[in-house]
């Protein structure tokens, strides 16, 4: 069947050419906010990750009870009306152990995702401008990066500084750089030989200045993303390494050591609260990132409408 | 008059493993203060390097392996990265084909034109807004205010052009070298961006180096016009002279391509076969294989760029 009938015709481009004056300048990171929003499970993330971030914050408030005040009498009290999550072995209130806990797990993850992406656009984006030598150069350090027994290191390096927050923080830098290096010097190499960086050097616009007021902007799509879904990997390994006794050291509570403490068999067959709401906690955490994550990547792809 | 800009035996080509490309062989140009100059030929005949040579920008590998290029005096091809950032933009700047793509979609145009003048004029950010809205001004633009908050994709393809040569002038450069400046555009619009480049040209006094291959808009703006042929110039005129009387077979053939509203209705002339490959050793006038008027001494020998008539030279055994 015909789609048109007889006689009929189409109008095509009907729209006026949009009236500057008509309409306000429509800003990019409107219309990125907007598709963002359409994306529920994203939006769900992101409500649930400003209030661990808000729940962080104000550890100190929200918390019932001194998160390293023991009460030995009541350990491993099951959830109650005095521990409402329950307490540890110690008899510390869980519900205060992972409010404090979400400040070192979230402070561990945003700082040190925010220095090894500042590492990694800083080699990718070189590596990509400037191509050739200097490209093969840095791409091939990464790849000697990459092929690292990085768990290896990690584990000597923190036994041989003082496990800390500072130690994961700059442990974490050092080792999480490399994916969004080759990342940035992907967006880069496609980036570089567009027009407008043509039209930039021509108007005299150094190097410097190309790849950082001009390139950069471009690629930030795929950079806060990586960002995102980065402090989810790392908020999941400082609980590895915390489990393994070698992340944030007792009493100092983070989600990865309250479960180290809490991995006998006993205690996980009869206080099973225990562990389970820390677990909860990691779970639901690095999930909200990565949707966060996700729904950033498609809200930033222009070809997802 | 003293030369603006002079270009001696230019020879530019893209070496590879095995052997060189070569771009542009052996052009001299020179361009005088205000003058207007129509670098003319078909896809791939050099003109688009001869001006990423004057900016030395060459898509790498490309290099200049030979020849001068004198700016006011100055020697580029000797100048440091550094010295060559501050006569691109600031002496000589650049239009380009795409009003589309050449300008940076996350930046909006305030940010892109204000940092070209700070850079170059070193002004403070309100100085250099006040400048940068006048130039926008002048390019025609009335609501000045609210484009400077503008991104690109919002603005038309016209209007983008006319950004694009605010950008370009706003640091009263002597030279811009316009690389097909209306080619995207459309005929009204075309004919407004010329109206525009005629505009500055006689307030300012720049000189522009139009490449183009589209003849209209060389009898539209240009003083002068070369023609260039394989990576060299064949003929070079006066804009009336050449399309009055064009000596060079090449620039015949460019002439009679253009369709023609008057005059019987005929199949469209084109120039047989294509640029030659400039790899191959050619013994003889590089055009010879197409020419229609080739005889035995233009497949041999190759011929020189001789001055025929006053102020016209050509390349040909036929006016030898």
């Amino acid at each position: 069947m015909p789609l048109l009938k007889e006689n009929e015709t189409v109008e095509i481009n009907n729209h006026p050419i949009i009236d500057l004056n008509n309409e306000k300048p429509e800003k990019m990171s409107a219309i990125i906010f907007q598709k963002f929003i359409k994306n529920k499970l994203a939006v769900v993330g992101a409500i649930y990750l400003l209030l661990i971030i808000f729940a962080a914050i104000f550890a100190d408030v929200l918390a019932p009870h001194d998160p390293n005040y023991q009460q030995l009498l009541k350990k491993l009290a099951p959830p109650g009306k005095e521990y409402l999550l329950g307490a540890d072995n110690l008899g510390r209130d869980t519900l205060s152990r992972l409010l404090y806990g979400a400040r070192v797990s979230l402070i561990v993850g945003f700082v040190s995702v925010a220095g090894s992406i500042f590492i990694g656009t800083a080699v990718g984006a070189i590596a990509g401008y400037y191509g050739g030598k200097i490209d093969a150069f840095l791409m091939r350090f990464v790849d000697v990066m990459i092929s690292f027994p990085s768990i290896f290191l990690l584990i000597i390096l923190v036994t041989m500084f003082e496990p800390s927050i500072s130690t994961l923080i700059f442990v974490f830098a050092i080792f999480g750089w490399t994916g969004t290096s080759r990342l940035v010097r992907g967006e880069f190499l496609t980036l570089r030989s567009r027009e407008y960086v043509l039209a930039a050097k021509t108007i005299g616009i150094p190097s410097y200045k190309i790849i950082f007021a001009h390139i950069l902007p471009n690629a930030m799509g795929p950079i806060i993303v990586s960002a995102t879904l980065g402090v989810g990997g790392v908020i999941l390994a400082e609980s590895a390494l915390s489990y393994l006794g070698l992340g944030i050291q007792p009493p100092t509570p983070s989600w990865g050591n309250m479960l180290q403490s809490a991995q006998t068999l006993p205690i996980m067959l009869d206080s099973w609260w225990y562990p389970l709401f820390p677990g909860i906690a990691i779970l639901l955490t690095v999930l909200a990132f990565n949707f966060v994550g996700d729904g950033l990547r498609d809200a930033f792809d222009p070809k997802i409408k | 008059m003293e030369n603006l800009l002079t270009i001696k035996n230019l020879k530019t080509g893209f070496p590879s493993k095995k052997n060189t490309t070569i771009a542009v062989d052996g052009l001299d140009l020179h361009i005088k203060a205000g003058e207007s100059i129509a670098l003319v030929g078909e896809s791939g005949c050099g003109k688009s390097m001869t001006s990423f040579s004057i900016m030395r920008l060459l898509p790498p590998p490309g290099e200049i392996s030979d020849g001068e290029i004198l700016f006011e005096g100055r020697e580029l091809l000797k100048l440091s990265e550094n010295e060559m950032c501050k006569v691109r933009g600031k002496e000589i700047s650049m239009i380009f084909q795409e009003p589309m793509t050449s300008l940076n979609p996350v930046l909006t145009i305030g940010e892109q034109i204000i940092e070209v003048i700070q850079y170059h004029q070193g002004l403070n950010r309100q100085l250099a807004r006040e400048k940068s809205m006048e130039m926008l001004k002048l390019v025609g633009f009335s609501r000045v205010e609210e484009i400077l908050k503008e991104y690109p994709h919002r603005l038309s393809g016209g209007m983008r052009q006319r950004v694009v040569i605010a950008i370009a002038m706003s640091c009263n450069p002597k030279l811009i070298i316009a690389d097909e400046p209306t080619t995207a555009l459309d005929v009204t619009i075309q004919a407004q961006i010329l109206e525009l480049m005629r505009n500055i040209r006689r307030k300012f006094n720049t000189s522009i180096l139009l490449i183009t291959h589209d003849l209209g808009v060389v009898s539209e703006l240009a003083d002068r016009v070369v023609v260039m042929y394989a990576g060299q110039v064949v003929e070079e005129a006066n804009v009336r002279d050449i399309f009055r009387k064009p000596l060079h077979p090449y620039t015949e053939g460019l002439i009679h391509s253009v369709p023609s509203i008057r005059g019987e209705i005929n199949r469209l002339y084109s120039i047989p076969g294509n640029v030659s490959s400039s790899n191959k050793i050619h013994s003889g006038c590089k055009f010879a294989p197409r020419c229609p008027k080739a005889f035995s001494r233009c497949f041999v020998e190759k011929p020189r760029l001789a001055e025929v008539e006053e102020l016209h030279t050509a390349r040909c055994f036929l006016y030898e």
